[in-house]
Parts: C-alpha cells; sequence; structure tokens
C-alpha cells in the first residue's frame, strides 16, 4: 500500500518525502490530506492501478502514512541510497521475512507451542513487524512494506546501541524521515551535502516543501562491530535453545584476534573475504552524487535463494508501482507473458487475470522481470563466490587396497574462512552435502550418495522414504548440518526437525529453561549437536564400493559435488499443514529448493580397476580451484 | 507365577511388534509431499497464546516495541522483565503398594502439585530465575487420602515455600562489555551462581539443586571436535546424599564436565567429588557417556563410578548420618552402574521404539540427589514414578547389584497432541541373599498423553508388576541377624497402580 502510494506521489511529481513533510504539520492535517490524496489519486492511469488491483481506502492509506513515520520502507530510502537499496533488495537480508519456509516455520513453532514460540523467529526476520505488533501469521502480501522488507534500512540505522545476545529483541528507533539515522561515520560528508541546499535541492524540515531527508547522521561506530550483528545472529530461544552461535564461533577465530569483523568480509567488494571497499557516493540526491567515500557493500551474500515470484522478491520500487504483490504473484512470467514470442500468438480468450488484461502492463511487466532477473543471476554469482570463499574440497583420494575392499576415497572438506565455522549461522537447517556418483564406463551407476529421494531429500533419516523403508538409508551421507537431538520419553535422544520436547511432554511451551541455560550452553531436552567445520579444521568424506559392484579391467569415473542447500526438504513435511504463503504447494516449495542447490565445488577421478584392486587414478580438476590446504588458505590471505 | 509371567511377556512382546508392523504400513500412503497448496494458516487459527500467570515489561515472546532499556557503567544494556508461570497438576491414583517403594498397602487418593517459576529477565541472557513448590512437602502431597494409608489424615494441606532453585545466570562477557570494546578477546564465560539445578549423564552421575557457583566455557578449537563444553561447579550447600535425604552438614562439591560435539557423537567425560565430615565421609563420581546416532538409529552409553570414602560410623548412634540404607547399614556407595541405550524411530510419523539395559555392581549412588527422580528412573517408566503422590516406580528404582531393561514402544496421535507409551520392564537381582531379598521384578507400565485447549494436559499412568518371590530379610537390631520377614497379603508378588492426572500450564 505505501509503494501504491508512492506510485501516485511521484506521478503527481512530488517526492514521497515531501509529501511525508507536509503531512507532519499536524495530526489532522494529516488525516485531511491522506483522505484527500486518496480521493484525488483514485483515477490514477492504468500503470499505477490495474483492472484488478485492489483500491486502497482513505483508512488504508492513512494508516500506512502512519506506519511510514514510525518505521519508513526501505522505498523511501531508495530516493537516494539507489545503490545500497538495489543491493539490500536482493540481499539475504531482503528476502528474510519473504521467504514463505519461514512464515511457515514460525507458525508451525507456533501451532505445536500453544503459542507460546510467539515472536521467535519474527523479532530478527521481520523487525518492524514485531515493534508494530503485527500478528506472527500474516501473509506477507499483507504486511506494512517496512515489515515484509524483513532486514530493512531501519533495522540498522535506526539503531542507536548495541544490545549484545538479544535474540533480536532491541528497539528500533521510531521516526520518519527527518529524523536522524544511525551511521559509522560522523555524518560529516552528510552536514556538507546539507549545507548546500541550492545543489542537492533538499532539506530536513517538517513543514518544508522539496526534496526530504534525515536530518541527521548520527554516529554510532558499534554498527560496525561483530556484537552488533550478532544482536540476531547469535540467537537462543527463550527455552535456552541456541540455535546460531556465531558470537561464540567468532570470538574463538583467528579473524577476531587480527581485528577483523563480520562487515570486513562480508560488506567488502569480495564477498566472504576481507576485501577492500568500493569508492562512490553515498547517495544521488535528486541527480546528483555526494561525495565519494568508501561503501559498505549492501548485498550480504549467504546461502538463501530466492524461491517465489520475481516480481515479489527482490524488491524493486517500479514493480510495486506497476502492481501489488497480489497481482505479482499471479503473473505467469513462464508461460512467456509480456514477451513477444507469448503475446503474438495469444488468444483473445487467454485466462488472464483481472490484473493483467493489459498487454501493456504485461510488457511492462516483463521488463521489470529482466531487471529482476539480472539482479538474480548476479547474488547468485555472489552465493557462489561467499560458498567458495567458506569452503575447501581437496581432490579425490583414492585409496590403493586390496581387491576384496572393493573401491575406497575420500575427499578433505575444509572451512577456509578465519571467522566463523561452516556452514555457521542457523547451522541446525544448513545441508552441506557430498553428492557422489560412481559410474562405471558405460554409464552405469554402481554407487551413489548424496542422492534424493522423490520429495528432493536426501536419504537420511529424516526422509520419508527412507522411514517408511522404501528407499536405504545413505550410509555414506557427508552432511555438515547441525541436527537437533531432543530428548525422548526414555531411552536415547533422537533426531527431531522441530525441537518441541513432544515425546516427553504433550503440551509442550516455550518457556525460561528451568535449569540455567548459559551454564549448560544448552537446553535441558534440546541441543543442537554442531556439524559444522571450525575455522582451520577439515572434515572426510569417505566412501567405499563393495567389491561386488565392481568388475577388474573396468574404469570407473567417480564425481563429487560439494552441495549447499539452504534447508532441508524434510522440514517441508514438517511445517507443511501450517500452509505456505503465495498459495504454494509443498511440492512447489520443494522443487525450488532444489532446483536451486549451489554446488560449490566439483572433482572428477577416473580410476582403472584391475585384477590387484586399482591400478590407477587420474585427477580431472582445475589445480587452481582445489582450496583447503595449508598453503592454498596462506597464498589466499596474502600471508 | 512365572508360568503367568512368561506369558505376559511374551504377549507384550507380540503386541509391540504389531503396532510397529500397523504404522509402517499405515505411514507408506501419506510420504510424498502435496502437489496441492494447503490454505496458509490464518491468525485467527493459530491457538490462542497462553500468556505467563504474571508478565511485566515484554511478555515471554509477546509481540510490540522493545524498552530501550537502561545502560549499565559496565556497558550492558537491561531490559528487565518479571515473568511468573508455572504448571498445576492434580492426581486421582490408586495403588495396592508396592513393598520396595512403597510399604503401606493400598492408597487411593488425591494430590496436587504446583510448579511455580519466577523469572526475571534482566538481558538477552541475564537472569534471575526461582522455583518453589508450594504445595509440597518432604514428598507430602496437599490432597486427599479417600483409602488406605492410616498415618495420612483425610485431607491434608501442605505448604511449603522453600526454594528448590534459585539462581542467577549470566553472559560474563554481556555484563561488561566494554572490556572487549574490539569483540577480540574470549570473555563470554557462562556463569550461574546461586542454587542451582546441576546434572549430568543424563542424571546417573549427579541429579540435584546445589548452592553454589558454576561457570563454563566452550571451545571450538579442539581437534576434531564441533564444540567442546567445559563446567565447572563448585557447591557449597544443599547437597544431598545419595539416597536423596537432606543434609545439612557441612559439604563441598566439586565438579569438571565436560560434553562435545564430535562428528561420531557427543561425548561426556565428568567428575565431581564431595568432601564432607566423616560422619558423610568423601565421594568421588566419574562418569563417561557417548550418544551416537547411525542410519537413523539412536545409541547411547554411559558408564558411571561412584567411590565412597573416609566415613566414621559411631555404633552408638544409630544411623546417625544420612549416609544409610533402609536397614541402618553402614554402606559406603561403591559400584558402577553401566547403562546402555537404543531407540529408534519406526514409522514416518515419528512413532518411537527404545529400549535400555542397565548392569549395576554394588551400590552404585549419585553424587548428590535431590530424590526428585530415582537413579534407574531415566532407564524406564518402570523405573520412575510421576512426581507426585504415592503412586511409586512398578520396579525398585536403586541400582544395587542389579540389572534390567526396560523395553518401550511410543505411538503419537494428533500431530502430536496425544501420544501412548507402553513399556515392559525386567529387574533381575544379583545379590539375592543380601538384607533386601530378592529385589527382581517384570512390569508393564503405560502412558497417555493428551493436550487439549491450549494450556491443559490429561495423563493417564498405569502399571501391573510383578514381584520376585522372595521374603524381605530385615537385620535383627539386638543380633544383626538377618531374619525373614514375609510379604503381606496385600503386596504378594504383585502390585499395580492407576493414576490419573490434570495438568494446567500458565
Amino acid at each position: 500500500m505505501v509503494c501504491r502510494f508512492f506510485v501516485r506521489t511521484i506521478r503527481l511529481g512530488a517526492s514521497p518525502a515531501s509529501v511525508f513533510g507536509r503531512i507532519r504539520i499536524g495530526t489532522a492535517s494529516a488525516i485531511a490530506l491522506g483522505i484527500s490524496l486518496s480521493i484525488l489519486l483514485t483515477p490514477a492511469t492504468s500503470h499505477a492501478q490495474g483492472p484488478g488491483g485492489a483500491q486502497p481506502s482513505g483508512a488504508e492509506l492513512h494508516e500506512q502514512l502512519f506506519l511510514e513515520n514510525r518505521f519508513p520502507s526501505a522505498n523511501t530510502c531508495a530516493q537516494c541510497h539507489v545503490k545500497q537499496y538495489r543491493e539490500w533488495s536482493v540481499s539475504s537480508h531482503a528476502y528474510a521475512q519473504l521467504s514463505p519456509m519461514l512464515t511457515a516455520f514460525q507458525n508451525a513453532l507456533n501451532k505445536k507451542n500453544s503459542s507460546t514460540a510467539g515472536d521467535f523467529c519474527l523479532r530478527c526476520h521481520a523487525p518492524t513487524g514485531t515493534a508494530l505488533g503485527e500478528p506472527t501469521s500474516m501473509s506477507n502480501l499483507e504486511r506494512s512494506a517496512a515489515s515484509r522488507e524483513g532486514i530493512t534500512c531501519v533495522s540498522c540505522h535506526r539503531v542507536s546501541q548495541s544490545f549484545g545476545k538479544v535474540t533480536g529483541r532491541y528497539p528500533i528507533v521510531e521516526g520518519d524521515i527527518f529524523d536522524p539515522v544511525y551511521g559509522i561515520d560522523d555524518g560529516s560528508r552528510f552536514q556538507e551535502a546539507q549545507a548546500q541546499p541550492q545543489k542537492y535541492r533538499m532539506h530536513s524540515n517538517r513543514g518544508e516543501s522539496g526534496r526530504a531527508v534525515h536530518g541527521e547522521v548520527k554516529a554510532f561506530s558499534g554498527l560496525s562491530s561483530a556484537r552488533f550483528c550478532n544482536t540476531c545472529h547469535e540467537v537462543t530461544s527463550q527455552g535456552g535453545f541456541r540455535t546460531h552461535e556465531m558470537m561464540v564461533e567468532f570470538k574463538r577465530s583467528p579473524a577476531a584476534k587480527r581485528g577483523v569483523t563480520c562487515v570486513d568480509c562480508h560488506m567488502g567488494t569480495v564477498e566472504g573475504k576481507e576485501s577492500p571497499r568500493e569508492i562512490g557516493p553515498a547517495a544521488v540526491v535528486g541527480g546528483v552524487p555526494t561525495p565519494d567515500r568508501p561503501l559498505a557493500r549492501h548485498l550480504f551474500a549467504g546461502p538463501d535463494y530466492s524461491i517465489i515470484h520475481p516480481g515479489i522478491f527482490p524488491h524493486n520500487v517500479e514493480a510495486t508501482k506497476l502492481k501489488t504483490l497480489q497481482e505479482w504473484s499471479r503473473f505467469d512470467h513462464k508461460a512467456g507473458w509480456g514477451t513477444d514470442e507469448f503475446e503474438d500468438v495469444v488468444n483473445d480468450d487467454y485466462p488472464f487475470p483481472a490484473a493483467w488484461i493489459s498487454a501493456d502492463d504485461r510488457y511492462d511487466a516483463r521488463a521489470i522481470l529482466d531487471d529482476q532477473f539480472e539482479l538474480l543471476g548476479w547474488a547468485a554469482e555472489k552465493r557462489v563466490e561467499v560458498l567458495q570463499n567458506g569452503f575447501g574440497v581437496s581432490q579425490i583420494n583414492v585409496k590403493r587396497t586390496s581387491p576384496a575392499r572393493g573401491l575406497n576415497f575420500s575427499l578433505e572438506v575444509s572451512n577456509i574462512t578465519d571467522g566463523h565455522y561452516t556452514p555457521s549461522g542457523f547451522d541446525i537447517e544448513r545441508t552441506v552435502f557430498m553428492q557422489v556418483t560412481v559410474t562405471d564406463s558405460a554409464g552405469n551407476i554402481v554407487f551413489q550418495s548424496g542422492d534424493r529421494d522423490p520429495n528432493g531429500d536426501l536419504r537420511d533419516s529424516h526422509s520419508r522414504y527412507v522411514a517408511a523403508k522404501l528407499l536405504p538409508h545413505d550410509d555414506s551421507l557427508f552432511n555438515l548440518h547441525s541436527k537437533t537431538y531432543v530428548g525422548i520419553v526414555r531411552g536415547p535422544e533422537r533426531a527431531q526437525i522441530l525441537a518441541p520436547p513432544v515425546s516427553r511432554n504433550a503440551l509442550p511451551m516455550v518457556r525460561p529453561d528451568p535449569r540455567p541455560t548459559m551454564l549448560y550452553g544448552r537446553n535441558r531436552n534440546t541441543r543442537k549437536h554442531r556439524g559444522g567445520i571450525p575455522p582451520g579444521q577439515s572434515r572426510t568424506a569417505a566412501y567405499r564400493v563393495p567389491a561386488d559392484k565392481l568388475r577388474p579391467g573396468q574404469t570407473y569415473t567417480i564425481e563429487a559435488r560439494l552441495m549447499f542447500q539452504p534447508l532441508p526438504i524434510s522440514l517441508i513435511y514438517e511445517i507443511q499443514s501450517v500452509g505456505f504463503d503465495y498459495d504454494m504447494s509443498p511440492k512447489e516449495v520443494a522443487d525450488r529448493l532444489v532446483k536451486d542447490t549451489t554446488e560449490i565445488w566439483r572433482r572428477k577421478a577416473t580410476v582403472r580397476y584391475g585384477a590387484n584392486g586399482i591400478e590407477t587414478a587420474l585427477h580431472e580438476q582445475d589445480a587452481k580451484s582445489i582450496r583447503g590446504t595449508k598453503s592454498i588458505q596462506t597464498a589466499q590471505r596474502g600471508e | 507365577m512365572m508360568n503367568k509371567t512368561s506369558i505376559c511377556r511374551v504377549a507384550a512382546l507380540v503386541a509391540l511388534n504389531c503396532a510397529v508392523a500397523a504404522s509402517v504400513v499405515a505411514a507408506e500412503s501419506e510420504i510424498d509431499l502435496s502437489e496441492t497448496p494447503i490454505p496458509f494458516l490464518k491468525s485467527e487459527d493459530l491457538p490462542k497464546r497462553v500468556g505467563a500467570l504474571i508478565e511485566l515489561g515484554r511478555g515471554i515472546n509477546a509481540l510490540g516495541q522493545l524498552s530501550p532499556g537502561i545502560e549499565m557503567p559496565g556497558g550492558a544494556v537491561l531490559q528487565p522483565a518479571l515473568w511468573i508461570y508455572g504448571s498445576s497438576r492434580v492426581a486421582a491414583l490408586t495403588t495396592d503398594g508396592n513393598r520396595r517403594t512403597l510399604p503401606g498397602g493400598d492408597t487411593a487418593e488425591v494430590v496436587t502439585r504446583l510448579d511455580l517459576f519466577v523469572n526475571l529477565q534482566l538481558a538477552g541472557t541475564e537472569r534471575i530465575f526461582a522455583h518453589f513448590r508450594p504445595l509440597d512437602e518432604s514428598g507430602r502431597f496437599a490432597g486427599t487420602t479417600l483409602a488406605g494409608n492410616p498415618n495420612a489424615s483425610e485431607t491434608h494441606w501442605e505448604t511449603d515455600w522453600d526454594i528448590e532453585s534459585l539462581f542467577f545466570e549470566g553472559d560474563f562477557d554481556e555484563l561488561f562489555p566494554n572490556m572487549d570494546p574490539h569483540d577480540r578477546r574470549q570473555l563470554d564465560f557462562g556463569l550461574a551462581l546461586g542454587r542451582i539445578p546441576v546434572e549430568f549423564q543424563n542424571g546417573y552421575l549427579i541429579h540435584d539443586q546445589v548452592t553454589g557457583i558454576g561457570i563454563s566455557k566452550l571451545l571450538t578449537q579442539f581437534p576434531g571436535s564441533s564444540g567442546l563444553r567445559v563446567l565447572g561447579v563448585w557447591g557449597f550447600d544443599h547437597i544431598n546424599e545419595s539416597n536423596g535425604a537432606r543434609d545439612s552438614r557441612e559439604v563441598d562439591l566439586y565438579g569438571l564436565f565436560v560434553e562435545g560435539d564430535f562428528p561420531w557423537g557427543l561425548l561426556e567425560l565428568d567428575v565431581g567429588v564431595t568432601r564432607a565430615d566423616r560422619s558423610r565421609g568423601d565421594q568421588i563420581n566419574f562418569g563417561i557417556g557417548w550418544t551416537g546416532h547411525f542410519a537413523g538409529r539412536n545409541y547411547s552409553l554411559h558408564v558411571n563410578r561412584s567411590q565412597h570414602s573416609d566415613q566414621d560410623f559411631s555404633p552408638e548412634t544409630v544411623c546417625p548420618g544420612l549416609n544409610r540404607r533402609g536397614n541402618c547399614q553402614r554402606k559406603d556407595y561403591d559400584g558402577t552402574l553401566v547403562v546402555i541405550g537404543f531407540s529408534n524411530e519406526i514409522n514416518p510419523y515419528h512413532d518411537l521404539f527404545y529400549t535400555n539395559v542397565y548392569w549395576a555392581d554394588g551400590d552404585f549412588g549419585r553424587l548428590a540427589n535431590s530424590n526428585n527422580t530415582p537413579p534407574l528412573g531415566p532407564i524406564g517408566l518402570a523405573f520412575a514414578g510421576a512426581g507426585m503422590g504415592s503412586y511409586r516406580p512398578a520396579l525398585w528404582p536403586r541400582p544395587l547389584d542389579s540389572a534390567g531393561i526396560s523395553m518401550g514402544l511410543q505411538k503419537f496421535f494428533s500431530e502430536d497432541k496425544a501420544n501412548f507409551v507402553v513399556e515392559v520392564a525386567h529387574r533381575e537381582d544379583l545379590e539375592k541373599e543380601d538384607e533386601f531379598g530378592d529385589t527382581g521384578g517384570t512390569a508393564v507400565v503405560i502412558r497417555m498423553q493428551r493436550k487439549f485447549a491450549n494450556r491443559f494436559l490429561v495423563q493417564v499412568d498405569g502399571y501391573h508388576a510383578w514381584h520376585a518371590e522372595h521374603d524381605l530379610l530385615v537385620r535383627n537390631a539386638a543380633t544383626g541377624e538377618l531374619v525373614a520377614v514375609p510379604q503381606d497379603a496385600e503386596n504378594d508378588h504383585a502390585s499395580s497402580a492407576v493414576r490419573l492426572e490434570l495438568r494446567m500450564n500458565f
């Protein structure tokens, strides 16, 4: 709704900020102006309001203005901070709340825990939404703009102090566009720009017309500290279940000793490595760039990727001008809408939804989507970059053993960061696995591990096909997933996808643990078994192909791929009963997750199996890409 | 008697197998993800949030804007919130007694238990916590005796505002962040001070609330491990003895407890010592624990040893210390307890099968024991009570020269809102000729739980146990000889109990 409001204000030739400026004259004036605007702007062009588009009421517009005055949307910031907005728009931070997995996960937790999980996930994923008191189970299509933007601009730049390990429970300073923002510098460059009103044509005074900007940039040096980032990246549930331990990992890392912090590696020009900042203007105000300075990249590339409609994510000011999120979700880009190939042959009776009847709209949408796909492609490249800077994989090490022992080989997977585990963060769901296939010269698969069941799951204990004994358990599976183990009524703990200890107690609730969890490092009933690799360490993925699967004289090809899937498919099954946002089916969610699973590294070797066992082993790989050895790590650090 | 027992054992095993097979067959039809969208849950369809009894400041996991807090001189930002919550339980039960765990014959009663938790959350990791149980004291619960137990009045009201636990806990680094403004120093120790619940080795090694201080640190660079927690505890008060009796003497407890995550499982290495005067003596316990998960199956091994020394037994004082057993014999808690566990999910519904086997040599005793749960309680439901009233373990829960096994099946219903457990357990006495006689027996136990209306739980427990045919031996105080005491008719080789509990969380 805020976006629609922007569309209209921009069409009137005024910046949204200036409109807000006028509105802040007084409450009564604001109401009157809001209602007037809604009436005035109703007959907007089809671009602003598609034929089937929902018409926001005056009350809705007023509500959005009210919310905007508490927590401005990133779209507001985008007016001047175009570069930062674009980088952020495709980031994991921007996707945090839009993920249908997140919302379903949150709902499933609340459903199982008598809603006592409450705001747990959302404090970090939708910090403004939780501050506004938006219900936890609310479609993103209905959330306020700043809320569905997840970790949006104000989530960091309207925070005035470090709160430490609070699991996202920190207050965002409320205020409209004119209130101060917080940055790592002293705001002197902003003051310089502010002192040149003729050049930048901006103002910071409520009631004035013109381009409204924040009134002040306050220095908050803590913004670049690890402590600040770990407000959300160190997470302990109120019940004492520690799910993210990045601060713990970081504090013990070589990076911390060297004085390198999170932002040094994750806001530079190379994702996942300490790298220099790009130089450029922090803002472009009315087409005029501010003086150059080092710029922090706001992409924060991570392992997650979008599985939702490209009209909804990445965030896009133009897209929100064109249609609502609901309307975008019905734009069938896969069918080719908005392309000549489609539009030239489409029949008149094609069942377009009302919002997309206009071919012009479809062409406009396609143009926006082309930009979106380009942005998503860039993010995908950076995703591979950050993961490749996190994991190293050795060549395939083939052991020469007696024929009776079959074919034995292994790979070493290393953590080549020096700042935290790999995987890290939400490692109770991160699935980093080795997909291994051994084929004979005819292309027949004689061995595989890391393959999937028909749902897309790995064949581990969480696979329903394995549980139903329709597929064998993958005993060789190499997976760095940190599993959640939960106590059962009696006997050894079991792995659970969701943490409620339902075996012990059919009435689980999230309450502070009666034991000191900071002392124990975990909750009594539930614990994370850390599977990640600490900095400087490695783990071995070892495989054995039984001799009876091999024939002497044959040549076999071993292919190993280290894969990163942000969430396991088994999680979908566990949470599906609460439904997925955007009307996605569980299968659709799974297919999209599987489709974009990131291949980090690939290794290949060919072995000849003779009467005496392995005769030769040839490696097919780019020597430059073999990482993880000490010398390579040293070289990468420039030491 | 043996025939009857055997028949019951076979019947129980057949029932277990049938249930497993039925579960697997039923599950096969529901393994694929749906290609049809499932309606997104609306807010009004979610369970209504069960808030705490009292919430001052922000509520537990509640929505809304947060307070900016108060910045302390060390840099910590406090955002105080007070929550009082807990559970209220009322149970009706009847038991025909159990010569090992409840002398006194038949009992029928209605008992109550109230657990009150007071949590003053100071910051993300800092809090002051207290636990009270105001409606029970020393094993007596407020309630009404309906039948039996002539020693109890018809209606008895127990009040006890003694503190079960009261501690402050926090993260040193979070308390004084200004000591490490650049996040380069590993000051993130976990701290707890006060009367702290202390439980290690699944409760076999120690299970008590001791007054003391604890400090812990997570190590991340131990070779081959993804995290190693080292925890030290010094306790200086409220250190109960192995038999669970409260001890007001001067006792110190020192413990070092290490727990590490390795690719091959969870490793626990624990050692603890109590130092006391010679009426209690000293005790050292150490334990090794391992829990591993392979091919979807869960395994565990716990080996614990207790060694007692330097105790004086004064002949003129009858049962002087708390280190005594039922027959007032000097005992030193020297023993070993080995427990092997296995559990497995048997179908996609996450139904569970578990089995635990133990072997106890000598008189293994916990380093400190709150008596809330018996030492063998984690082995099986048959060795555990229900935490309130006269419903006691079906089989004797003391390790003392014995071996045993429990096998259980847990089935879940209604999206885990309900579950049913059936368990078969056996205890074999390895020293039948001591003054305790043959403590062996076999039991069948059931438990059923059902959640309703978001905050309520109804639970049914029941068991039937067949005890070994052996007279109880009692030492004659005058002669020192063991004298056989026949079991009374009521407890004749069998016992049973059933209870119905209603619990409300608030």
